[in-house]
């Protein structure tokens, strides 16, 4: 079987307008949410929930599924503190200093022409991605990833590229599977959220409404929450005073700039006379609003099920929110454990981090060195998707609608080619543990199969693939630079675009 | 700057033999669309209209403004530029004021929606819509582009030159992104990237959204290959800003010279939520805004008779300044428009002025002219398009304001 190609025809014919041009009108208010998967064939169930918790299965994570069954994979990977993750977290420390610095620390050193002033950034992109790649603790590490996106920060922010750094250690990390108050509450006081959302200039004299809008419309309440501008001045009031210690770029609360007047947020007061507890108290109130409990679970629905996700599962991830105050880790098993989740298969796309990441992981790649650490930086910010780079605090889009586009395609499939075939600098992979002899077209196929795609093509992919495959062959023998081929294509097609 | 020939050099530095695949197909014809080629720009995050083009013969401008407002005309450095009297233009802007003066380049103030929100969010997705009803999953001009099919329309009919798809253009048919043109290609061994090419545009055969993604990217990679960005230099002495947004415009320039068939172009500029020390911020804004375009401008020279322009942000700036040397969200805001066929020349404004009691909500310039009404007179009179239900539905379009001649 040979259809004739799009290549082909256009070479045959010279024609540029093919394909997807040869427009025909579609319903436009459907084009957004057309996203079935339905011609993909079904992955397994442990490929897809290991794909869809983790940044990428590999060998590795497939053997723990075996061992530990559904449930099982799940609640480990839930106990992420009793994770080993020493060996990764070991290379950070030696090779990323600035990574475990204080604010002061990493400025001394700027000040002082030993650092260059975006080294801490750079450092801290570079400690997310490897740890996207290689740490044990997966489901920790994509959930970092979802606060990190929840509370979003401009790393090109004045001192954001120094103080991202504490809140990433101290909030992001330690918290991500805790409570969403305690995430809340710990991020308000984080000096890299109030210089972002200007707390740190706001006064009783002049209070600044920009955190005070943002905390409600994008942390809590979600953008069709309750409130008024009157609750917005009143927040605002109530975070009056709190400021980043200019020596050591913590956070301080400066008594003389609070406004000590009675509050009243969302119809609840808070009583004259009150200090830092005022803004503690407004934390409180939006952590422990029901309509916060809907956004986030409707987030983590989007994040973890589908774009569009099911209203009976947001709901019923909602009352287990308010049921248990929040814990993360609760909403979480509950999501993973619905038949929502189960039957949601290839319905979200990778975001670029996740691709870039899932690439390196299942091919088991070794990407700890310098060279590949700016590779991998280049090709996010090429991507549009390198971490704490997105301006705005509404965070990087979680649906596919908005990466779904020819440079964001382009580009991931020249990092895979070079990756595949060992063109990319700082990167390689140990090509004989993932494909092994005999070099038959139908065992290589087999192999990609079962070790990078974790999952069957259909038949008539397949032998798209086995034509590529065919062609060659001498003595029998697929040459190894079609073999190499072969894996950049099945790792740049649906097949592995989608989890 | 990002740059692919940059890309080029992520290539394992011991191994020479890879190359870039060059695949040569006959360069595409190009539309027969007599129609202008629009380019919307979105300035995200609120642009301060008010200190852009100055309403500096509103006294109530001074006085909600004390230490932000721009000094009227004649008050030396940092004063405004007048254009008509009442309104004068911000000085970092100072590089717009020929195409002004050109009768090319029209404000429209206090423009804006009565339908908003202050939320950047919600507004940004609003405005790109194009309706609030929020059941429509596409943009405005994704549906005005699908509207009509046209046998010379090629894979940039709808351009994007960012790295992702605005909400502009969600759901168009096809949409080529692009941020940076040089090197826009697959990459590879040359033995083998033809082969993986063909075989990666057969797994993506479907009619998903994502497939559809996959085969713009195809064609895109054709028709880019095809041009020789030498063939085609900046002109008139354009001299474009070393920003994002001046690389974008200088870019697109080339596409357009190109002749690779752009219908629709969407540029993005961002940074202009200023709640904290505006001035700086936003004279530098101001200066590589106004640069950049005056710079494509020059370069586009006569072509500019074929091209209209259009900018615009999600909502204006509160008329008082705030504590924090800033301003926060407001309402009615500044809109700018030029082309050969723009009435320019004119700030258009029904002025709502500036006192408390004309303020709008909680203190915002009331907008009195939908952002609406400017695009649908742009469509119907520049493209022809006057399906004003298809691409702003439940909008009713009033007069319009006469912005620009219809085209013949």
């Amino acid at each position: 079987m040979n259809p004739l190609n799009r290549r082909d025809f256009i070479k045959q014919t010279g024609a540029v307008s093919t394909g997807a041009f040869a427009l025909s009108l579609m319903p436009t208010q459907l084009l957004a949410s057309n996203h079935s998967s339905e011609y993909l064939p079904s992955s397994p169930l442990s490929t897809h929930l290991i794909n869809r918790i983790s940044f990428g299965i590999n060998d590795e994570m497939q053997s723990l599924y075996e061992n530990l069954g559904y449930k099982g994979f799940v609640d480990y990977q839930l106990d992420a503190d009793n994770i080993d993750d020493s060996e990764i977290e070991d290379y950070i420390a030696q090779n990323l200093p600035t990574v475990a610095m204080s604010p002061r620390e990493i400025r001394d050193l700027i000040d002082d022409g030993s650092l260059n002033q975006f080294k801490a950034a750079d450092e801290l992109k570079t400690a997310t991605f490897l740890r996207a790649v290689y740490s044990k603790r997966q489901l920790q590490q994509v959930m970092v990833e979802f606060w990190n996106n929840h509370f979003s920060v401009f790393h090109f922010d004045g001192p954001i590229s120094f103080l991202k750094t504490t809140e990433d250690r101290e909030v992001m990390r330690p918290l991500a599977l805790s409570t969403f108050a305690e995430i809340l509450q710990a991020n308000a006081k984080s000096p890299a959220m109030i210089y972002y959302l200007d707390t740190f200039s706001s006064t009783k004299e002049a209070p600044n409404e920009n955190y005070a809008r943002e905390v409600m419309e994008l942390h809590t309440l979600g953008v069709d929450g309750p409130y008024t501008h009157v609750d917005i001045d009143e927040i605002a009031r109530s975070f009056t005073g709190w400021q980043i210690n200019q020596r050591t770029g913590e956070f301080r609360f400066n008594s003389e700039k609070h406004d000590t007047g009675e509050k009243i947020v969302l119809g609840i007061p808070i009583a004259a006379g009150g200090g830092v507890t005022d803004g503690e108290q407004v934390i409180d109130i939006l952590a422990n609003d029901p309509n916060t409990a809907a956004f986030i679970s409707y987030k983590l629905c989007r994040h973890f099920i589908s774009d569009n996700p099911d209203k009976s599962i947001v709901d019923s991830t909602t009352a287990k929110f308010t049921a248990t105050g929040g814990d993360i880790k609760q909403c979480l098993r509950h999501i993973l454990l619905s038949k929502h989740f189960v039957l949601s298969r290839d319905q979200k796309l990778k975001r670029p981090f996740n691709y870039l990441a899932s690439v390196v992981r299942t091919m088991n790649g070794d990407v700890l060195n310098n060279r590949a650490s700016r590779v991998t930086r280049f090709v996010l910010d090429a991507l549009g998707h390198q971490p704490f780079n997105w301006a705005t605090p509404d965070g990087y889009p979680d649906t596919a609608s908005y990466w779904e586009s020819t440079t964001g395609l382009l580009y991931r499939w020249d990092f895979t080619n070079l990756f595949c075939f060992d063109e990319l600098e700082g990167h390689s992979y140990d090509f004989e543990q993932l494909i092994s002899a005999p070099y038959s077209p139908e065992n290589i196929l087999n192999q990609i199969h079962k070790k990078i795609l974790f999952r069957e093509m259909n038949a008539i992919d397949q032998d798209f693939l086995l034509d590529y495959l065919n062609q060659g062959l001498s003595v029998d023998e697929v040459s190894l630079s079609k073999i190499k081929g072969a894996m950049a294509i099945v790792l740049g097609s649906p097949y592995f675009q989608l989890s | 700057m990002l740059s692919r020939r940059n890309f080029l050099s992520l290539y394992n530095q011991d191994k020479k033999e890879s190359k870039q695949t060059s695949v040569t197909f006959n360069k595409p014809k190009t539309s027969n669309n007599p129609a202008d080629i629009l380019i919307t720009i979105f300035q995200r995050g609120a642009a301060d209209g008010l200190n852009l083009v100055v309403p500096y013969g509103d006294d109530d401008y001074y006085a909600n403004r004390p230490t932000l407002a721009i000094p009227k005309p004649g008050n030396g450095a940092g004063s405004a530029i007048d254009l008509d009297g009442f309104f004068g233009l911000h000085p970092d802007l100072s590089a717009l004021l020929p195409l002004y003066e050109n009768q090319d380049l029209a404000f429209i103030h206090a423009c804006g929606t009565t339908e908003g929100t202050h939320s950047h969010f919600k507004n940004q997705a609003f405005i790109e819509r194009g309706t609030n009803d929020e059941s429509f999953g596409s943009g405005w001009l994704a549906r005005y582009v699908n509207s009509y099919q046209d046998e010379g329309s090629t894979a940039f009919k709808s351009v994007a030159m960012n790295t992702a798809t605005p909400s502009t253009l969600a759901g168009a048919n096809a949409v080529v992104a692009l941020s940076n043109i040089e090197g826009f290609d697959i990459l590879g061994p040359v033995s083998e990237v033809d082969a993986i090419s063909t075989q990666l545009s057969n797994l993506f055969s479907s009619q998903r959204s994502l497939d559809r993604a996959a085969q713009a990217t195809f064609s895109a990679v054709d028709i880019i290959s095809s041009v020789n960005t030498e063939d085609f230099p900046i002109e008139n002495n354009a001299q474009y800003p070393d920003s994002s947004f001046g690389i974008k415009l200088r870019d697109l320039a080339l596409l357009i010279k190109a002749g690779i068939g752009i219908e629709t172009a969407s540029v993005d500029i961002g940074g202009w939520d200023t709640h904290d020390a505006q001035a700086p911020a936003l004279s530098a804004l101001a200066q590589d805004f106004a640069q950049s375009l005056a710079a494509f401008y020059a370069d586009m020279g006569d072509r500019m008779a074929n091209i209209t322009i259009v900018s615009i942000t999600e909502f204006g700036r509160r008329a008082t300044e705030n504590g924090s040397g800033g301003t926060d969200h407001g309402t009615g805001n500044v809109a700018f428009v030029m082309g050969g066929g723009v009435n320019g020349g004119q700030v258009y404004a029904n002025w709502p002025g500036l006192s408390q009691a004309e303020l709008y909500g909680i203190g915002d310039l009331s907008p009195t002219t939908d952002y609406r009404t400017i695009l649908a007179e742009i469509l119907d009179k520049r493209l022809f398009f006057n399906d004003h239900q298809t691409a702003f539905p439940g909008f009713e379009v009033p007069e319009y304001l006469g912005l620009c001649a219809t085209k013949t």
